[in-house]
């Protein structure tokens, strides 16, 4: 065979072609069954066959003018990247490592936009306080029915407390059931709210004030019953939370928001993906917050019928947050060199 | 590159050209997961009825309802190395747009904003009075049309990346399986054997295009014999070759001639003479 062996892309295939093959079949199982399904001695060969079929890739790019050859090694080589540079860390040791650091970090890192946030926040509740305190009818332009469950400026004072101090008529499983249900809908407004930062942030800012709004309305209507300390010491044991929670969604979507519109030295696409997976973070860390408000709300609380206890909880849980928080200093340099 | 690839540089600095998931594709992937997510549902549903009353178990199918709704994509993803059941039903997954690793917070970024550009839109379809109820009319008409833009925006771009696509920084591919066939060399005769040889000059006529073609013909099930009769013929007359004087069968000659000019070419492509396309 005088003709292929003077063909040099031939020669090369001919030596090669056992590697790509036991590549080929590698991916196949990880593909099918995963990593996991390979043994100790094929785990150590993976990486070794996926850089010898790419050089091969580069090799044949360069000398080889086999259609086939090509089409094959590219497509071996974009499986074996895949099954090489795939997610690869899973479990209670990545889960760990995000609570521990990553997200501390990542949240001390948009510290701005969070007091943004929480500025924003803020000026929501007291415009809504202010307004309701000046005519109790505006409760209901700012509070929707829903949300008021028969609280407004008609209820008497006993209704309010009522709700305040007792509403455990059926022991512990309502109340689970109201947990969850404010669970689904308080992170559903908070992954909206990182979602529309998108949009240079500005949904993001008018959700925030109107969820303050809302707030600062409900606390207008308890002042002027002379409720204020019981229910403010009622709804922040898990409010604190809460809120930090809504806050540091808003946080993540004004991160989007200037990756976008100031993208800095990178290109446009570039700053959104590299700010985006920070913010989609910080935004699944708050979900997990909200998670935890639903479980004091729910339990703790409900428990817990005494304003003074209330208030403890209240000022643990928002010190307990900041603490967290601030540890994320000591990470944020190695969390957000630019990779 | 054509339009529908997308070249990804791996750590190694070795550009890698992978297919972009069409958008037919990933909507059926998006089916498939949907259905996959409603029998889901369901269950939930079946649960939380035949429980009746018990009202901590109702609270478990809500919590389950949530965790559903919005991590199954993640949680997919996060299991199957960047696939969905859908993905995996259509042979697409997802990778990182800058060649490097998948990490878990691409994931979860790209699926959090499912909300917005998925579920808002269907609610929308079904129910456009329920978005913004309570906002005034034109502000609501404002929400909606930009409710279809952000879902519309997988069909405007070139790499089909919808939002979540963008904020985590990763783009769908399909990884089709390629055969590795017989090199077409193996089979040619030896051209010292058959006599069929071809001067320096007849092999510099046609360019690598023109090979690619042959191959194709070459490597094609069940190639008409007037068709591979007609190449031939086309073949000799625009090299000026001469005949031996015998009869050359029209398959032997192709695959004869397909390993010269092959050769031919590589060795020219080595020097740094790329031939694209055939001399006029």
């Amino acid at each position: 065979m005088t003709a292929p062996l003077a063909l040099k892309s031939y020669r090369f295939r001919a030596e090669r072609e056992a590697s790509w093959r036991e590549l080929e079949a590698l991916c196949m199982r990880v593909e099918e069954r995963g990593l996991a399904s390979l043994s100790e001695d094929e785990l150590f060969a993976l990486p070794g066959l996926y850089r010898a079929t790419l050089s091969s890739l580069s090799v044949a790019r360069a000398i080889s003018l086999d259609q086939n050859v090509l089409a094959y090694l590219e497509g071996l080589c974009a499986r074996a990247y895949v099954c090489v540079y795939g997610l690869r860390r899973r479990g209670l040791a990545v889960l760990w490592e995000f609570l521990a650091r990553g997200l501390p970090a990542l949240v001390w890192g948009m510290r701005k936009e969070l007091l943004l946030a929480i500025v924003l926040l803020g000026l929501g509740v007291a415009t809504g306080l202010a307004l309701t305190l000046a005519d109790p009818e505006r409760f209901y332009s700012f509070v929707e029915p829903g949300m008021a469950q028969g609280r407004g400026p008609s209820a008497s004072q006993a209704d309010l407390a009522r709700v305040l101090f007792d509403g455990d008529d059926t022991p512990g499983s309502l109340l689970t059931l109201f947990a969850s249900f404010l669970f689904t809908h308080n992170a559903k407004i908070g992954i909206v709210c990182f979602a529309l930062g998108i949009v240079a942030g500005a949904p993001t800012a008018l959700l925030v004030f109107v969820n303050g709004l809302t707030f600062g309305a409900m606390v207008a209507l308890h002042a002027q019953k002379d409720l204020l300390v019981e229910f403010l010491a009622w709804v922040l044991g898990h409010g604190v939370t809460e809120l930090l929670a809504v806050c540091l969604c808003a946080a993540a979507g004004f991160v989007l928001g200037r990756s976008v519109v100031f993208p800095g030295r990178h290109g446009r696409l570039d700053s959104l993906a590299l700010y985006g997976r920070r913010a989609g973070a910080v935004a699944i860390g708050a979900v997990g917050m909200f998670f935890v408000a639903a479980l004091l709300e729910g339990f703790v609380r409900q428990l817990v019928p005494s304003t003074v206890v209330r208030a403890a909880l209240a000022s643990a849980s928002g010190l307990l947050w900041l603490l967290y928080f601030w540890s994320g200093r000591r990470h944020a340099a190695r969390e957000l060199a630019p990779s | 590159m054509s339009r529908d690839e997308l070249e990804i540089v791996t750590p190694e600095q070795v550009p890698l050209r992978f297919l972009l998931a069409s958008s037919g594709d990933r909507i059926l992937a998006l089916l498939v997961d949907l259905l996959v997510l409603a029998v889901g549902l369901l269950l939930l549903l079946a649960i939380a009825w035949m429980a009746g009353g018990d009202a901590y178990l109702h609270a478990v199918v809500l919590l389950g309802v949530f965790l559903l709704v919005n991590f199954y994509f993640a949680g997919t993803e996060l299991r199957w190395q960047g696939r969905t059941i859908g993905k995996r039903a259509l042979g697409l997954r997802v990778v990182a747009r800058d060649g490097g690793p998948l990490t878990a917070g691409m994931v979860l970024s790209r699926n959090l904003t499912r909300d917005l550009e998925l579920y808002l839109p269907i609610a929308a379809l079904f129910a456009p009075e329920e978005v913004l109820a309570s906002a005034p009319v034109p502000v609501r008409w404002l929400a909606l049309g930009w409710l279809f833009v952000i879902a519309a925006l997988p069909f405007a771009n070139r790499q089909r990346a919808r939002l979540g696509d963008l904020v985590a920084g990763t783009v769908v591919v399909a990884t089709p399986k390629a055969v590795l066939l017989d090199d077409l060399v193996r089979e040619a005769p030896p051209s010292a054997a058959t006599g069929l040889s071809f001067t320096q000059a007849e092999l510099d006529i046609y360019g690598i295009e023109e090979l690619h073609v042959l191959e194709q013909v070459l490597r094609s099930h069940d190639p008409a014999p007037e068709l591979l009769a007609d190449i031939t013929a086309r073949i000799q007359r625009k090299i000026g070759w001469q005949s031996p004087g015998r009869p050359v069968p029209p398959l032997f000659f192709l695959r004869a001639f397909y390993a010269a000019q092959r050769q031919r070419l590589e060795h020219k492509m080595l020097l740094g003479r790329r031939q694209a396309r055939k001399v006029r």
